[in-house]
């Protein structure tokens, strides 16, 4: 086992060379260094903290057995994320059935005040997509928080390019109202403690 | 409010979002490969290359060894009778004494010849080129000298003739190998005329030469060769380039995975259900081939052949929606029809273009290359045909693959480019072989037509969790060669 810390002062290109002559030593610093970031991305795509961790666990296996198809030059951080998220989207896909509503018969609340969303910390906003029902939650993801465009989400989860774009604006009103929520059971608690 | 203030606010609070976690890392390391076993893995494979490269040139030479043998064995009386008369034959042979190979570049061939008579009906004998002179030095040092002991005959060796006696390492303490330049000189010309040294057992050869002038065929410092034609002889182009083609039935083994790993243990079900379905589908398929081929001839009978190998297979799947999977249909989707690259592997096999009620159908195209080993015996009828058994492995990847399947309209396809894009695809190793025949229109072009069979002994799609598929296939091959001259 490395002593903590032991990537700390070590280059990536070290980290990444050690890793494909599989040395367990430095993929076991990589884990220490990745697993919390990728078990963040996972928090998004799966149902409970237990399959986020499968996945999350599964993506090692995949990133330790695959890091040869990596080529340097490009952001090693960002590579890792992509396969993060296709894993977690292929894991999903195959696991689950993905089922659009297109019957969303929640008010679609447009306004909300940005600086209450501020207050809001990463992990509370990870509740609140995880909450959202699972078809507008990954075409929210893929496009508000991973930056995919429409037209990529389209392909990647084979739904026209339009499902995606109402699948998008029907999970952000879902949220909005999430959100409003959240920042009314704040607010009571604030004034109660008040 | 900006529209996008939300996405915004929500990426860059998710950035760098790192919480807390149940340590995997024990469960992770337990399922990655060692290094070692890695290593192991590699070396098994080289072993079996290794092992089959080995065995194919200790055939090679045991063939041609085989006549070498047996004219030893035929004459071994021979070299017994004359080391029985002559001990220093035999025993300085051993001898890599410098002063005496100088001795004997000074000595004719022919002197050495007819100091020599073997008794033998036969007297094929064979010397190494220093015998000429170690049989001079012998002469020269056992001639009956005052005070000098003789010299016992060294019992015969049927283990190794060549091996040095005790006897002869006596005598190599009383002849001295250095010193004896002048008196070779002195022998060599005084040994024809000097009969009275008969009495010596080493001159008794150089006395019955005399009373028998023939020349005796004794080969020195060349090989017996009493069988010329029975030896494996080199071909006379030992290398030959090739083009060649091949169409065969491919049949696609699903199996479970061996080791599913530990995170979807509770799957099996799901697992076993996928094998099945994917039993249930499969069609068989075709394959063709195209490739190139380099052979090395080193003998007559025995030939090497590589080269490389585009292979396009298609398998074609079926089944009854109804039937077989009602229960788990999902929605037809809809794929581009120019083909849509799926990024990172997203592809579900079934699920996605199932029609339910219908006899649903699609179709995986492989595009693959292959360099195959051959090991070949060659066994010529006539002039014109020979026939020819090969064995040997290839290795084989796949460098791209379709999948054509019926989406809701009907032309659906999945374009996946690079085998990163397809989700489990593996490269396999293949145990291959084949019986065939060959035309020779002439002393260069030949058509060779050849029924073979390709077992595969990895699976060429290996999903951990779902299914492993292993592809093996039949058919004919053709291949046009052409001999060169170097």
């Amino acid at each position: 086992m490395p002593r903590p810390g032991f990537y700390i002062g070590m280059t990536e290109e070290e980290l990444i060379k050690g890793c494909k002559e599989n040395k367990r030593q430095y993929q076991e610093a990589l884990y220490r260094k990745y697993s919390r970031k990728i078990y963040g991305i996972c928090l998004r795509y799966a149902n409970s903290d237990m399959e986020a961790e499968d996945t999350m666990q599964e993506i090692f296996i995949k990133l330790f057995t695959k890091i040869n198809q990596y080529k340097p030059g490009g952001s090693f951080e960002a590579w890792i994320k992509r396969v993060s998220i296709n894993y977690a989207i292929e894991v999903y896909r195959k696991n689950k059935r993905l089922v659009f509503i297109d019957s969303y018969e929640g008010t679609y609340e447009s306004s909300y005040d940005s600086s209450s969303i501020q207050k809001l910390s990463a992990e509370e906003i990870t509740r609140l997509i995880n909450q959202l029902p699972e078809g507008y939650r990954m075409v929210f993801n893929l496009f508000a928080v991973e930056g995919y465009t429409h037209k990529d989400i389209a392909e990647l989860m084979g739904i026209s390019e339009g499902t995606s774009k109402s699948q998008f604006s029907r999970a952000k009103g879902h949220l909005v109202k999430m959100l409003a929520e959240q920042l009314d059971i704040r607010k009571e608690d604030s004034n109660a403690r008040a | 409010m900006p529209e996008h203030d939300m996405e915004d606010i929500f990426r860059k609070k998710l950035a760098d979002f790192a919480p807390a976690h149940n340590d995997r890392w024990e469960q992770i390391a337990s399922t990655l490969p060692t290094e070692k076993n890695k290593r192991k893995a590699l070396w098994i494979w080289f072993a079996v290359a290794g092992a089959c490269l080995i065995l194919g040139i200790i055939g090679i030479n045991l063939i041609q060894t085989d006549n070498l043998v047996d004219q030893a064995t035929q004459n071994p009386t021979a070299q017994v009778d004359v080391m029985d008369k002559e001990p220093n034959v035999s025993a300085s042979s051993n001898t890599e004494e410098a002063p005496i190979n100088n001795q004997l570049e000074m000595t004719e061939p022919g002197e050495v010849t007819n100091a020599v008579e073997p008794e033998t009906e036969n007297p094929t004998l064979y010397f190494e080129p220093r015998n000429k002179g170690t049989l001079k030095t012998g002469s020269n040092s056992l001639k009956n000298e005052p005070g000098k002991k003789p010299i016992e005959p060294v019992p015969q060796q049927a283990e190794n003739p060549h091996k040095p006696s005790k006897e002869f390492a006596e005598a190599k303490e009383v002849i001295d190998p250095t010193a004896p330049l002048e008196r070779k000189e002195e022998l060599v010309v005084e040994a024809p005329e000097e009969p009275e040294n008969s009495e010596s057992t080493i001159e008794t050869p150089t006395q019955a030469n005399e009373s028998n002038p023939e020349p005796l065929p004794i080969a020195i410092g060349t090989q017996p060769n009493s069988q010329p034609n029975s030896q494996p002889q080199p071909h006379p182009h030992p290398w030959s380039f090739g083009i060649g083609a091949g169409a065969y039935q491919s049949l696609f083994i699903q199996k479970m995975p061996k080791n599913p790993g530990n995170t979807y243990i509770e799957k099996q079900g799901m697992v076993a259900r996928n094998r099945d379905l994917r039993e249930a589908m499969e069609q068989g398929g075709s394959a063709f081939s195209q490739s190139i081929w380099v052979d090395y001839k080193p003998f007559e009978h025995w030939s090497f052949s590589t080269g490389i190998s585009m292979l396009q297979t298609t398998q074609n799947l079926a089944f009854n929606v109804q039937n077989v999977f009602d229960d788990s249909i999902r929605g037809p989707q809809h794929f581009p029809e120019g083909g849509s690259n799926a990024v990172g592997g997203q592809y579900i096999f079934v699920n996605d273009s199932i029609l339910p009620g219908n006899t649903a159908t699609a179709s995986n195209k492989y595009f693959a290359r292959e360099i195959p080993l051959y090991i070949n015996y060659h066994h010529k009828l006539n002039d014109k045909i020979s026939v020819q058994a090969s064995v040997g492995m290839s290795y084989r990847w796949v460098r791209s693959a379709s999948v054509y399947m019926a989406d809701i309209d009907n032309i659906g396809i999945i374009r996946l480019d690079g085998p990163e894009n397809y989700p489990g695809i593996r490269s396999t190793f293949q145990i291959q072989g084949g019986l065939g025949i060959n035309y020779h229109f002439n002393e260069y072009f030949a058509l060779q037509v050849m029924p073979s069979f390709s077992y595969s002994i990895q699976s060429n799609i290996r999903f951990t969790q779902y299914v492993q598929q292993y592809q093996h296939q039949w058919g004919l091959q053709l291949k046009l060669t052409r001999n060169l001259d170097f």
